[in-house]
């Protein structure tokens, strides 16, 4: 489903280039869940970025489904955004001003979804993520596990093919961190395909396969159950 | 006291653009506002230098004709004296009568200055106020003495002291000259006198039927006016006129400090002046309303910075202090870059005003406008720091700030008062431009272009025939008439009483030429034969005099009493619009006669007019050697009764035009600002599938909504505004739908370029910068 070849993304300041991810292969399969792992400033959420289309890379090639996205314009990323794109966010960002009920259904009005149709696909969401309470609540009036739930149901309600998580327990308390991976994981066993960024082991475990990154080189890329000759 | 400037300097440049466009707005309207504030003030202190004017009056007579009351302010000179010395309160009279205005040095001279003067009676150095340069006070006791101002002294001598020479007034009266005046100020009725002269002492003047001249009465301080208005009315005096009178008419007082605005006496105009303030206010709010959305949308921004400070143990009133600080300074810079506006401006367009203004005579009154804004400014700057004072500093500092601040009502409502008050203002000034151009455009029932008037001195009466033979020489010369008025200036009024009904009417005396020569529609009778003499002394009547008399047949072949003659009716034209478009048309009546040809009214082709008026000129300089020709054009002449409107309507226009600019500035900055709260909501939403498109229109939308409740509260207003300003003028274009609508097209146009623009800006960025965690 995704294929990178020999990805480069790079800042050019007036003297010099840096790198952030350096001939960065990949080939990411219809139904994996990976986890990308590294030190700060690895390049992991530029990389997560590039496979969301919301950042371009400075060389080599990326295929999306078999479209070359290096070729596409920005109308045609928006409908990936659209149709198969999901995005999760460690800082969930939620719209304030929205209740949950209408953060949820966001998507599905860019994706001109009819009003009734709307309503039932949220309110099945909502009974599905245990929230159907909360529907006319703002962000604010909710723990950060409910938000991130939020969060994640605003990211799958459209179905999307491909769920992009970046870091999404690293403000939660381990609890409500386990929920949200043990939800993540249930997605994926339905046919999601979902690639988490993360800092803890434990949470790469959830997936099948995990990625490595330091310093914009991949260090390491193996099945979650085969033994790291990296990890410390 | 440095490091307070710091802070400033460095929370102004946080927020570079909008303290930019707070800038620009508040300056613009601070300039607009001074200028509007120095040009009121001397329309409203008008003749002020008088330090007695509070008890200084004007003597006006009312005669009541056919239930209308006519006030008149040009008595006889016994009328006067008979209050003066028989009312004791009323015994300081200072008269008024015309006086020369050409002057020459010897006399029967060949060239003359024009000097504006008034004969005064020598009361006036005791009731009115008067700077000698040269001379005694007390002056113009003597018979032909002249006072002339500075500037008039220096036309006719230059340099030197002229105390005790003779000039000659209209070529052939000597007057001794006494003194030198400062010339009167610019706000005064008197300004434009450069000279006053003593009053006459010929027998004429004290005729009973000579009303020539205003009478002042200077009263006794604490007087009461009524009372004295009814001594006067009660007078033995007043009594034994009216019983040899055929009309009633009564006395009264009018205050001489307001004569600029009076209908009749004064050339201000009140109904502008107002709304001239209105604007100012209007102006002034409209930039603190700016001021106050960008320090209320500014406030969530410099949060974080008040509640750390607050921590560090800042005191609240250290830091009230501190945001007062950074109101003033910002204030005080807006204010200087006014002064630059307002300089650049008095260079650009000295006219701009029927003042010349001098800055430098206005610092005390620049220095308060300063204040005025320093103090609006500060309480302003209060509000959104009592906000930032008000949360509780743990509550900021655990980095909760919203994504997008929760716009408060009475930001939301601030937005809608401004659109409307703009929209207001574009309806105002779309109307007064229409109307403005409805007189300009009005059919008169003549026309009006390509006709010269020329005044008639008696020595080209004398020999008029001789005059146009020669003038009609010249093949752009098309057509000729004689009057005694030409449109825009009858001023003959007649009261006759026909068959028993009396009927006040404009006389105007013309020639057999005349009404053919204008075009005027004879519908019934016809028009005076060409050859004189068999008409003369017959009238033609307009329709408004037909039907002020009441008649409906038999009217033609009437015998209508002229001076000591009658004379038959024998046709009636349509009614033209000879006078200002500001009254109704009055009754008026043709005379055809010989005499009074003081004007003659000239058609010329339109083609080589410098080389006609050449012409004309050359033959007027052959027959009347001293007097110059006193020519102009009737369309110019007719035009200039609404060139005062024309210019008012302008000036209110650029002033309302800039106020508009202004809020379009504010809700501009209030755009960049709002879209920067919702930075990381634009990124969310992108990142869910938001075109930049549909970006773009929820950004707009609020501000769409609040143009359009602005424009439903705006149109019932303005079509009451408008109403009753047009009430004012006797002839009035339509209330129009078509102006409302356009200019809400108009307020809604430039909130949508003016607005997408940024929202553009904003939703075309990369949404990752806005999401990424920090
Ligand atoms: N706009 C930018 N300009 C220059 N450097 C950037 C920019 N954005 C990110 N970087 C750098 O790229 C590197 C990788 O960032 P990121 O992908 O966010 O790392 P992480 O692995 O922690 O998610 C960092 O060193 C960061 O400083
Ligand atoms: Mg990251």
């Amino acid at each position: 489903m995704i294929s990178l070849k020999d990805i480069d993304r790079y800042y050019q300041s007036r003297f010099q280039r840096t790198f952030v991810l350096k001939g960065v292969d990949m080939e990411i399969k219809s139904g994996e869940f990976v986890s990308i792992m590294g030190p700060s400033g690895a390049g992991k959420s530029t990389l997560l970025n590039i496979i969301g289309m919301l950042d371009d890379p400075s060389a080599g090639e990326y295929y999306f489904m078999d479209n070359p996205v290096h070729k596409l314009k920005d109308k045609q990323k928006t409908e990936y955004h659209r149709n198969h794109i999901g995005f999760i966010f460690q800082a969930y960002h939620l719209i304030e001003n929205l209740t949950v009920y209408e953060n949820i259904e966001t998507p599905l009005v860019y994706k001109g979804i009819k009003s009734k149709e709307r309503k039932a696909m949220v309110a099945d969401i909502l009974d599905r993520f245990n929230m159907v309470a909360k529907k006319d609540l703002f962000p604010d009036q909710l723990s950060g596990g409910q938000q991130q739930l939020v969060g994640i149901a605003r990211a799958v309600i459209a179905n999307p093919t491909l769920l992009l998580a970046d870091e999404p327990t690293g403000n939660l308390h381990s609890e409500q961190g386990e929920m949200i991976m043990e939800l993540l994981q249930e997605l994926n066993k339905e046919g999601m395909t979902i690639i988490q960024v993360t800092h803890s082991e434990k949470n790469a475990q959830y997936g099948t396969r995990i990625v490595r990154l330091v310093d914009g080189l991949v260090r390491e890329d193996i099945p979650t159950n085969a033994k790291s000759l990296v990890a410390e | 006291m440095k490091h307070y400037f710091i802070t400033i300097w460095a929370s102004l440049k946080k927020s570079k653009q909008t303290t930019f466009f707070n800038l620009v707005g508040l300056s613009v309207s601070f300039a607009a506002f001074i200028l509007l504030s120095i040009y009121l003030w001397n329309e409203f202190t008008f003749d002020r230098y008088n330090k007695n004017i509070d008890r200084i009056y004007l003597l006006e007579m009312n005669a009541v004709q056919e239930g209308e009351n006519n006030a008149s302010y040009w008595l006889p000179n016994p009328m006067a004296d008979y209050f003066a010395n028989n009312i004791p309160e009323m015994a300081t009279v200072c008269s008024f009568a015309w006086g020369p205005q050409t002057y020459s040095l010897k006399k029967n001279d060949s060239q003359g200055v024009n000097i504006s003067t008034r004969a005064v009676d020598s009361t006036f150095v005791e009731v009115f106020d008067l700077k000698m340069k040269y001379g005694k006070r007390k002056t113009l006791a003597l018979k032909n003495t002249v006072i002339l101002s500075d500037k008039s002294a220096e036309k006719l001598f230059g340099d030197v002291n002229p105390v005790g020479k003779t000039i000659y007034g209209n070529f052939s009266q000597p007057y001794t000259v006494e003194g030198v005046f400062f010339e009167l100020p610019q706000n005064s009725r008197m300004h434009r006198f450069g000279a006053l002269c003593s009053y006459p002492t010929t027998s004429w003047i004290n005729d009973w039927s000579e009303y020539s001249f205003n009478h002042y009465y200077m009263l006794p301080e604490g007087s009461n006016v009524e009372d004295i208005v009814a001594k006067m009315n009660a007078s033995q005096g007043v009594k034994d006129w009216k019983e040899g009178s055929l009309e009633d008419f009564s006395f009264n007082l009018i205050p001489a400090n307001n004569l600029h605005f009076h209908k009749k006496m004064g050339r201000g105009n009140l109904l502008f002046a107002r709304s001239l303030i209105l604007v100012a206010a209007l102006l002034l709010f409209m930039a603190i309303v700016n001021y106050l959305n960008f320090a209320v949308a500014n406030a969530p921004k410099l949060r974080k910075s008040v509640n750390v400070r607050q921590v560090l143990g800042e005191s609240k009133a250290r830091l009230m202090g501190l945001a007062i600080t950074e109101s003033i300074v910002l204030i005080t810079a807006a204010f200087t870059v006014s002064l630059f506006f307002v300089i650049s401006i008095l260079h650009l367009w000295p006219n701009m005003f029927s003042y010349t203004f001098i800055l430098g005579n206005y610092v005390w009154l620049i220095g308060l406008c300063w204040l005025l804004f320093a103090v609006l400014g500060a309480l302003v700057s209060i509000f959104p720091t009592r906000i930032n004072i008000s949360v509780k500093p743990a509550q900021a500092l655990a980095g909760f700030i919203p994504l997008s601040p929760q716009r408060s009502k009475m930001g939301k409502g601030l937005t809608v008062l401004q659109f409307g008050i703009s929209i207001l203002l574009i309806i105002g000034v779309l109307f007064i431009e229409k109307q403005v151009n409805f007189f300009k455009n009005y059919d008169l029932g003549f026309q009006k272009e390509n006709i010269v008037t020329v005044r008639m001195p008696g020595s080209i009466q004398k020999q008029e025939q001789a005059f146009i033979n020669e003038l009609t020489k010249n093949g752009n010369v098309i057509d000729y008439a004689f009057s005694q008025f030409v449109p825009g200036g009858v001023g003959m009024g007649w009261g006759r009483n026909i068959d028993g009904k009396k009927v006040n009417f404009k006389c105007w005396p013309v020639d057999e030429r005349y009404m053919k020569f204008m075009g005027f529609d004879i519908v019934e009778g016809r028009d005076f034969a060409e050859n004189i003499e068999a008409d003369e002394n017959k009238f033609i009547m307009n329709q408004a005099a037909l039907k002020e008399f009441g008649w409906d047949k038999d009217y033609l072949g009437k015998q209508i009493p002229g001076f000591g003659f009658k004379g038959e009716l024998v046709g009636i034209v349509k009614d033209m619009k000879y006078a200002s478009l500001h009254e109704e048309v009055k009754p008026l009546a043709f005379w055809l006669t010989k005499t009074r040809h003081h004007q003659l009214s000239i058609k010329i082709s339109g083609q080589n007019v410098k080389e006609t008026m050449a012409h004309i000129t050359h033959v007027y300089s052959q027959f009347e050697k001293k007097f110059p020709i006193s020519y102009s054009f009737l369309d110019e002449e007719l035009d200039y009764m609404y060139r005062a409107e024309e210019k008012q309507a302008q000036l209110i226009s650029i002033f309302c035009l800039i106020s508009v600019i202004i809020s379009i500035v504010g809700v501009l900055g209030l755009a960049i600002l709002l879209s920067e709260y919702r930075i990381k909501e634009i990124g969310v939403r992108k990142v869910n599938g938001a075109r930049i498109i549909e970006i773009v229109t929820m950004l707009n939308s609020g501000f769409m909504k609040s143009v359009a409740l602005a424009f439903v509260i705006a149109c019932p207003l303005g079509y009451w505004a408008m109403n009753s300003w047009m009430s004012n003028f006797a002839y009035r274009t339509n209330m129009s739908w078509w102006v409302f609508a356009l200019a809400g097209f108009i307020a809604f146009i430039i909130a949508v370029i003016s607005i997408s623009f940024q929202s553009y800006k904003a939703a075309a960025r990369n949404p990752v910068e806005a999401l990424r965690y920090e």
